[in-house]
């Protein structure tokens, strides 16, 4: 190729009326761009609703949620109304009654046979069915299956069933599992302040700060969880603050080494430098030049860490280290419906179901916004 | 791919099948004591053909040393596998109990006019479980050891002063370490004879019952002078005794062959215990099963003979021909901590009026299928052992009830409004520390409602904290040294239900190990008249004795009883008790029982 050039000889011979600027009469511009530009978070939105699993557990989580701050109230019953003439309630869904299910009835073990048809154990129209003849000592027993609430005289209605009080379940439920929500949501934030900033000064200074501040994360990282919420029970008494400070005392250093790791992957990056270069301060490139680089991991942690929070706040409330009487979680419910388990099941598969829905929602959750976070997958699909 | 990793996984599976077949192996061939303690349990289960007596219990077992042991299911073990000079046994006709000498071999012979100085005769031939000769030079080491001033023991108080006070062993006990004017170990009333004859010499007159009731107390049973020198520390501060099976030294109805901590004791019989020939099973096991569902699961499998019944399980076979009724010896009360300086207002007397009169104790009662008490002497509290007159039965008992349980919401509310008046108070939070048990919270989360309600949200708040059984006893006991220890508690005191003038004596001023912080010169006065007084036989003075002490118990609210336990047990088809009825201080007395088939 050759540029034009009006001193070189070849040139010199040609007339100037032969030449003429190509691009005179129209104005040049980039050309337009078939689609509309995406940015990250929009990028992200658009992978997340493509994984269905994701979106069913969002709308999952949506509405237990819903059910948590509305539940309590759907009913008449406060969560520590006791009902002392109706304890131990079985569950009664007037909707569901007359598919079998949930309709108030319970088989009532070991009671003898000639006392059926006495109106005086069995109030009229109590006995459903009688099973299981049989003979202990020489005296025939019978299992009878009643109609609790006739057989009891109960004419309140407890969708979930009662408890050992007589307190409504499906209000200590929903209620419960508010309290665990609230435990987990805070811990995690807690616990992403902290690491975050933590996790930024350490991985940006780097060197011997960055040495001094992962030993003391480790030193952290060895006492146990218990031994911790034992520490602040003993302080604090037992409550939310102490399962919440127990959570968060070690919870934050997983996060702290990510964003740690984040920092050592871009705080040498040309822009970074360029940045320093012109006199940027150190605040201003923590935060506002490499820490976006970390939110997607960091998001994605939080909330893998918020059903490990629900999990370990059930945890320490089934070991009887949880709130304090007479406030519900749901790690409060199921440890206590296990010690009547073989009598009232009921009163452990609600909460049962109900933490195993959040943790696989949660789950199912985090695990696309993971993929809808990681850059290797970007403009994948 | 898929192929290889289907390899791997089969091949860790294998492995570890395999493994696990090796380690069992490996437990039988390398722990010969673990091989040899199964091999001869179950050697004992085929002796005699009569069988290995099974059950559980959901208490933990901390020692069975009897001179600290503080749970009734401690003191359990050492009464089945040590003696005391007299104990309780069911009669010969099953009927009721019988108090005779279990090592002695006959009643306290009376040495003096008066009846301070008694003799106590031995069985000749006892032997310890290692075949050492027991005879009264073990019942010395003992006493010794349990009133010994460097460790004073907690149960030295019941050896020294219970139905008898023995003359210079609370001085000896109680001298310290290093004393200024030591009190020699020969000024204490108790000799020895000879090999088999002790001699005790009281500070008042007794009779031979009240000696005999004396040292049938769970906490004199015998120790074993080699084993129990063995377990002390250097500077004889500290003692191991009791706190395994190799640190224990058996001679009574049973031989303790094993113990695996909080899971089981395994038992055979004591073919040289002196009444051997009334023990007819082989041997005994008590698992330790904490959860009552388990326990229940195990007696339908067949695993157990007999168990305590929950609540849960109560109501379920209240109806089933097994079940056997069994009521507590003991009223279970709300302790109050009057000195907490932390919380004055538990010093005031209208306060705990308030308490007491807005405890709703049926409501409470039928939480666990018990009856609700406003009395502190239970109802199986017999005054008069010769005509089996009940304590509750009398006139004075009687009059010492209220109407109601007690339960009076309005004048609960005039006294609670009476004491934040005169306390300057305009709410109070109080804080409940409750074992760590079903039924324990049940009643605590109850009392949290009521009161709460009762006195208003904004004036009353009740705080639960919830621990372990063994923990909240020892805490309830620290009041004199830490007197913020605790504030509200539950608490249970099991006496001589023969003697009820005796078992009142957990409010003693001077009871090592109470757990309200209750002086009276005036209850003292009237424990000293009942037990040692000179006209504590005439007719009536132990009544009126026993229900003016409960009287000042209920008036100055000490303590504000709730209910008094009926204990539920379900017993297994094949096993046939010696006991026609429950029965005063032996209950069914199970190990005298025997298999049917």
């Amino acid at each position: 190729m050759k540029i034009f050039d009006p001193n070189l000889p070849e040139y010199k011979d040609i007339p100037k009326e032969k030449l003429k600027l190509v691009q005179m009469d129209q104005k040049l511009y980039d050309a337009k761009f078939e689609t509309e530009p995406i940015g990250f978070f929009k990028d992200v939105m658009l992978r997340f609703s493509k994984n269905r699993a994701s979106v069913i557990a969002f709308i999952i989580i949506c509405v237990i949620i819903f059910f948590a701050v509305f539940g309590p109230s759907m009913n008449k019953y406060k969560f520590d109304e006791q009902f002392t003439e109706y304890v131990d309630m079985p569950p009664k869904i007037p909707l569901l009654a007359p598919l079998g299910i949930f309709d108030g009835s319970r088989i009532i073990e070991n009671r003898r046979a000639d006392l059926i048809g006495n109106e005086e154990y069995y109030p009229e129209g109590s006995v459903l069915n009688v099973l299981n003849e049989r003979e202990i000592n020489g005296v025939k027993m019978v299992d009878v299956e009643v109609d609790y609430y006739k057989y009891i005289g109960c004419e309140e209605v407890f969708w979930f069933g009662s408890d050992y009080l007589g307190r409504d379940l499906w209000t200590r439920l929903w209620r419960g599992a508010r309290v665990s929500l609230i435990i987990a949501l805070v811990s995690v934030a807690c616990n992403v302040f902290i690491g975050v900033v933590y996790g930024s000064i350490s991985g940006y200074y780097g060197g011997t700060v960055d040495i001094i501040m992962m030993r003391i994360t480790e030193i952290i990282n060895a006492f146990p969880r218990i031994v911790i919420l034992t520490l602040f029970i003993m302080v604090a008494g037992t409550g939310m603050f102490s399962i919440i400070m127990a959570l968060v005392i070690k919870g934050w250093v997983g996060t702290a080494r990510t964003v740690r790791s984040q920092f050592f992957r871009y705080k040498n990056r040309e822009y970074v430098l360029a940045a320093r270069t012109l006199g940027v301060k150190d605040l201003s490139l923590i935060f506002r030049h490499i820490l976006p680089n970390a939110i997607g991991p960091t998001i994605t942690a939080s909330m893998i860490a918020v059903p490990s929070a629900i999990f370990s706040e059930s945890f320490l409330a089934y070991i009887g280290l949880g709130l304090q009487a007479p406030e519900p979680s749901i790690g409060v419910l199921l440890s206590q419906g296990q010690k009547v388990l073989l009598h009232f099941p009921t009163q452990v598969l609600f909460p049962g179901i109900l933490i195993s829905v959040l943790m696989i929602a949660f789950n199912l959750f985090a695990d696309g916004l993971r993929d809808a976070f990681d850059p290797t997958l970007r403009g994948a699909s | 791919m898929k192929r290889t990793l289907s390899l791997l996984l089969a091949l860790c599976f294998m492995t570890l099948s395999m493994s696990g077949c090796k380690d069992e192996g490996n437990t039988s061939s390398e722990n010969p004591s673990a091989a040899s303690e199964s091999s001869a349990s179950g050697e004992a289960a085929k002796i005699e053909n009569g069988g290995i007596l099974k059950n559980a219990t959901g208490g933990k077992i901390g020692t069975i040393n009897p001179f600290v042991y503080k749970l009734a299911g401690e003191s359990e073990v050492a009464q089945l596998t040590s003696m005391k000079l007299y104990a309780f046994f069911p009669s010969e006709d099953g009927t009721t109990f019988e108090l005779k000498g279990e090592a002695a071999s006959e009643p306290p012979i009376k040495m003096d006019e008066e009846g301070k100085v008694w003799q106590i005769k031995l069985h000749d031939n006892m032997k310890w479980a290692n075949g050492d000769v027991l005879n009264a030079d073990d019942f010395m080491y003992t006493w010794k050891m349990c009133l010994d001033p460097v460790m004073v023991n907690s149960s030295a108080g019941n050896l020294f002063s219970d139905f008898i006070n023995i003359k210079g062993a609370e001085e000896y006990a109680l001298q310290g370490a290093n004393p200024a004017a030591p009190v020699s170990w020969e000024s204490v009333g108790l000799k020895k004879i000879d090999d088999l004859t002790l001699e005790v010499t009281a500070m008042e007159p007794h009779d031979a019952q009240e000696v005999m009731m004396h040292f049938a107390n769970v906490y004199n049973v015998v120790v074993h002078d080699g084993t129990y020198e063995k377990c002390m520390n250097e500077d004889k501060t500290e003692n191991l005794y009791g706190t395994s099976a190799e640190n224990y030294m058996s001679c009574g109805k049973f031989i303790l062959e094993s113990w695996v901590r909080d899971a089981e004791f395994v038992y055979k019989k004591n073919p040289d215990y002196v009444y051997a020939d009334s023990i007819k099973v082989d041997g005994k096991t008590t698992k330790v099963v904490s959860d009552a569902g388990t326990r229940m699961q195990l007696f339908e499998k067949g695993e157990l003979d007999y168990i305590s019944l929950s609540a849960q399980d109560k109501k379920k076979y209240e109806q089933d021909p097994r079940t056997l009724l069994s009521p507590a010896n003991s009223v279970v009360h709300v302790c109050i901590n009057t000195v907490n300086p932390q919380q004055p207002i538990l010093a005031n007397i209208n306060f705990r009026k308030a308490l007491y009169y807005g405890t709703d104790r049926k409501t409470i009662a039928k939480f666990d299928v018990s009856k609700p008490a406003n009395y502190m002497v239970p109802t199986t509290h017999v005054i008069d052992s010769t005509t089996g007159k009940l304590f509750r039965d009398t006139d004075a008992g009687k009059a010492n009830i209220e109407p109601d349980f007690s339960y009076n919401p309005e004048k609960a509310v005039e006294y609670f409004n009476k004491a934040l008046e005169e306390e300057g108070l305009k709410s109070v939070t109080i804080r409940f520390s409750y074992a760590d048990s079903e039924t324990a919270r049940v009643r605590t989360e109850f009392l949290q409602k009521s009161w709460t309600e009762l006195f208003g949200k904004d004036r009353f708040t009740l705080k639960l904290e919830a621990m372990p059984t063994k923990q909240l006893s020892d805490l309830r006991k620290k009041w004199k040294t830490d007197p913020a220890c605790y504030e509200l508690s539950w608490s249970s005191w099991s006496g001589a239900d023969t003697a009820p003038w005796n078992a009142l004596k957990f409010w003693k001023s001077d009871h090592p190990t109470k757990n309200e912080p209750f002086m009276s010169e005036e209850y003292d006065a009237l424990f000293d008249r009942a037990n040692y007084g000179e006209d504590r036989f005439q007719p009536g003075v132990r009544e009126e004795c026993v229900a003016k002490m409960e009287k000042i118990l209920l008036d100055n609210v000490v303590m504000i009883p709730v209910l008094q336990g009926q204990d539920a047990i379900l017993k297994n088809e094949h096993y046939d008790l010696h006991m026609k009825n429950w029965a005063n201080k032996i209950g069914y007395a199970w190990e005298f029982g025997h298999f049917n088939s």
